[in-house]
């Protein structure tokens, strides 16, 4: 029973943490404004961690640029199963405009299984909003087929 | 074979772990609701708490290369004993359990120790965010056990003068003499005090104006940095039930007199107390108030909230 | 301090400033907001001045050869690769690119994030040789002879 309340506390709870892998900074600012009182993110239940140990949801926007690569891939293998990746705009799937660039190392999937992407540049914070509830279905489904397994 | 059942009782379910657990949680919920509202929001469910606490529980346990295994896994759970230790002693009004003769000292000693586990637990973590964040939480210590202790003191002597020591660290003496004497808050000369006790208690706490020793935003969540899973739920947790376990303390302290009689009543009393306390000392400061500067709350607790419980103790002393 | 602690405690008696957006239905975006790019391929005339301006270069063209002569042409938008700039739909001549409102780029596969569109670009007629053209010369004059001959003898 205790494991049945943990299934559905999962969705209900997740914690997102937020990388920047060398974004524009566009991305960034919409996903703060996601917690803001107009759209207020908190009352599905999600909040900002300061820690990759304590994070469900990581979400990355940027092109991952070599500089950010190594950082990336260190704060990725830090967080706790189970746990699932956002892309967040158009940056970490295919490197937009700055793709082909001397110094870009995207996209992110070749580091890490990306499950949910948002598209936009930058998207809009419903998208956003939308993205983070599909994740947490996401991360609920994932937890169930952990302790199956 | 019937005093260690009612012992039992007594440590999980009424004043001991499911109460302080239950209350906490709610307490922490209604907490971030308000603010939420405060704040033009709509806010998260009066169960979310419960929910974090859940999921912690079911997330991974990773203990970083450089911790100490033992120390690391050990510090919440020490923590989360000594403070519900500490909510034992606190009696609801008139229904006490282990009332001793120095049970004051007693809690003040275990709500140090709930501090120090998370110093302790930071250190063992090995991680440089959690050593700033555990020199933030003891220079927060040692800001807010001063004004503390002076509190204590001016009540202690408030309420023990007919005794021989001249002061009293029981809390049921404490309790007695104001359903004696009427309740301290309503005393003049112990505003003050009540005033420096109503600051102590988001610091102790560590809510958001006070909250220097887990800035979220600037030292990734300070001395919480490496705990990940069951651990850092059982801290969450610790930090719920110390919201009601502080608010109670205050309860007792200057309230104690309104006692209906019944164990059932009181504890609802003191529930419905604890609500309006963590509103107005947790709520309404965290909507409002950004952060504070880690020597600012040094400062205002060493001169502000100290002066104010000195004023207190000076003119108790003098008999006033 | 004071004004704020008004505000807070007044807003406790408020209704909030929240949208109930992820239960009711999505809220419209503002106008000539530049969303999910729409291809009508029947329009298109395969002229590339699309992808020439494109900065990420969103776009991807196959041509395909049909055994008839013609020529099956998809275009396909990448929308994780798209800066929603609308310089393709500016600069299409024909109006076969559009930018809708709809904002909603959310998908767990890449396959959620692609436009195609597919056309046949029919093959021009074959060009003729000396000897056909000589043939079809003769078939005219022939043509004309037969009618001034009937006229002739209508006359």
């Amino acid at each position: 029973m205790f494991q049945r309340m943990i299934d559905k506390s999962m969705a209900k709870s997740p914690w997102i943490f937020h990388i920047n892998a060398g974004s524009c900074n566009g991305c960034d600012i919409e996903l703060v404004s996601v917690l803001t009182p107009r759209y207020d993110a908190e009352r599905l239940g999600f909040r900002l961690t300061g820690t990759p140990r304590q994070a469900d949801i990581v979400v990355v926007s940027g092109p991952v640029t070599s500089q950010t690569k190594d950082r990336l891939v260190r704060t990725l293998a830090q967080v706790p199963e189970p746990r699932v990746v956002v892309s967040l705009g158009s940056c970490p799937r295919s490197g937009n405009v700055f793709k082909g660039s001397y110094c870009v190392d995207g996209p992110l999937e070749k580091y890490t299984h990306v499950d949910v992407s948002v598209g936009g540049c930058t998207p809009k914070p419903e998208a956003i909003m939308a993205a983070l509830a599909k994740a947490s279905e996401i991360l609920a489904e994932k937890r169930k087929e952990m302790r199956q397994a | 074979m019937t005093t260690l059942l009612w012992t039992i009782f007594h440590v999980l379910v009424f004043p001991g772990l499911l109460f302080c657990v239950v209350v906490g949680l709610l307490l922490a919920g209604l907490d971030r609701k308000l603010v939420a509202r405060m704040q033009n929001r709509v806010g998260p469910p009066l169960l979310q708490p419960w929910y974090d606490f859940l999921k912690c529980c079911g997330k991974e346990t990773i203990i970083p290369r450089h911790a100490r295994r033992g120390l690391f896994l050990a510090a919440p759970v020490l923590g989360f004993a000594a403070l519900i230790t500490a909510a034992l002693f606190i009696p609801v009004f008139s229904y006490s359990v282990y009332s001793t003769s120095a049970d004051l000292v007693v809690i003040l000693y275990l709500l140090t120790v709930v501090g120090v586990s998370m110093i302790v637990g930071a250190a063992a973590s090995g991680s440089p965010f959690a050593g700033v964040g555990l020199s933030r939480e003891m220079v927060a210590m040692i800001s807010y056990e001063l004004p503390f202790v002076l509190v204590m003191l001016a009540v202690g002597r408030m309420a023990g003068v007919g005794t021989p020591l001249g002061v009293t660290f029981s809390l049921q003496a404490i309790v007695d003499w104001q359903a004696a004497n009427g309740n301290l808050l309503f005393h003049w000369s112990m505003i003050p005090a009540a005033l420096a006790m109503l600051f102590v208690i988001p610091c102790e706490i560590g809510m958001h104006p006070f909250d220097i020793a887990e800035a979220e935003t600037e030292i990734c969540e300070g001395t919480l940095a490496e705990y990940s899973g069951p651990p850092a739920g059982l801290f969450r947790l610790t930090h719920c039930v110390k919201m009601y376990v502080m608010c109670a303390l205050f309860c007792v302290l200057f309230l104690g007199g309104i006692s209906t009689g019944y164990a059932a009543l009181d504890a609802l009393v003191m529930v419905v107390l604890s609500v309006v306390l963590t509103f107005v000392t947790m709520s309404v400061p965290h909507a409002v108030c950004a952060r504070f500067k880690v020597e600012q709350v040094f400062k205002f607790y060493w001169t502000v909230v100290a002066g104010l419980a000195l004023i207190s103790l000076i003119l108790v002393w003098l008999g006033l | 301090m004071i004004p704020y602690l008004t505000k807070a405690l007044g807003n406790l008696f408020r209704a909030p400033a929240t949208e109930k957006f992820p239960k009711g239905e999505t809220p419209k975006a503002a106008p000539s907001y530049r969303g999910r790019i729409i291809y009508h391929p029947e329009s298109c005339i395969n002229c590339g001045l699309c992808m020439r301006v494109c900065a990420p270069q969103c776009m991807e063209r196959t041509i395909e050869p049909l055994p008839n002569g013609d020529q099956k042409i998809t275009l396909t938008f990448d929308l994780t690769s798209c800066t929603f700039c609308s310089m393709c739909a500016d600069f299409c001549s024909r109006h076969s690119i559009e930018l809708s409102d709809d904002y909603m780029i959310v998908g767990t596969k890449p396959e959620d994030f692609l436009v195609s569109g597919t056309f046949i670009k029919k093959a021009p007629p074959p060009k003729l040789t000396p000897e056909q053209i000589a043939e079809l010369k003769a078939k005219a004059e022939a043509a004309k002879a037969a009618k001034a001959a009937a006229e002739k003898a209508d006359g």
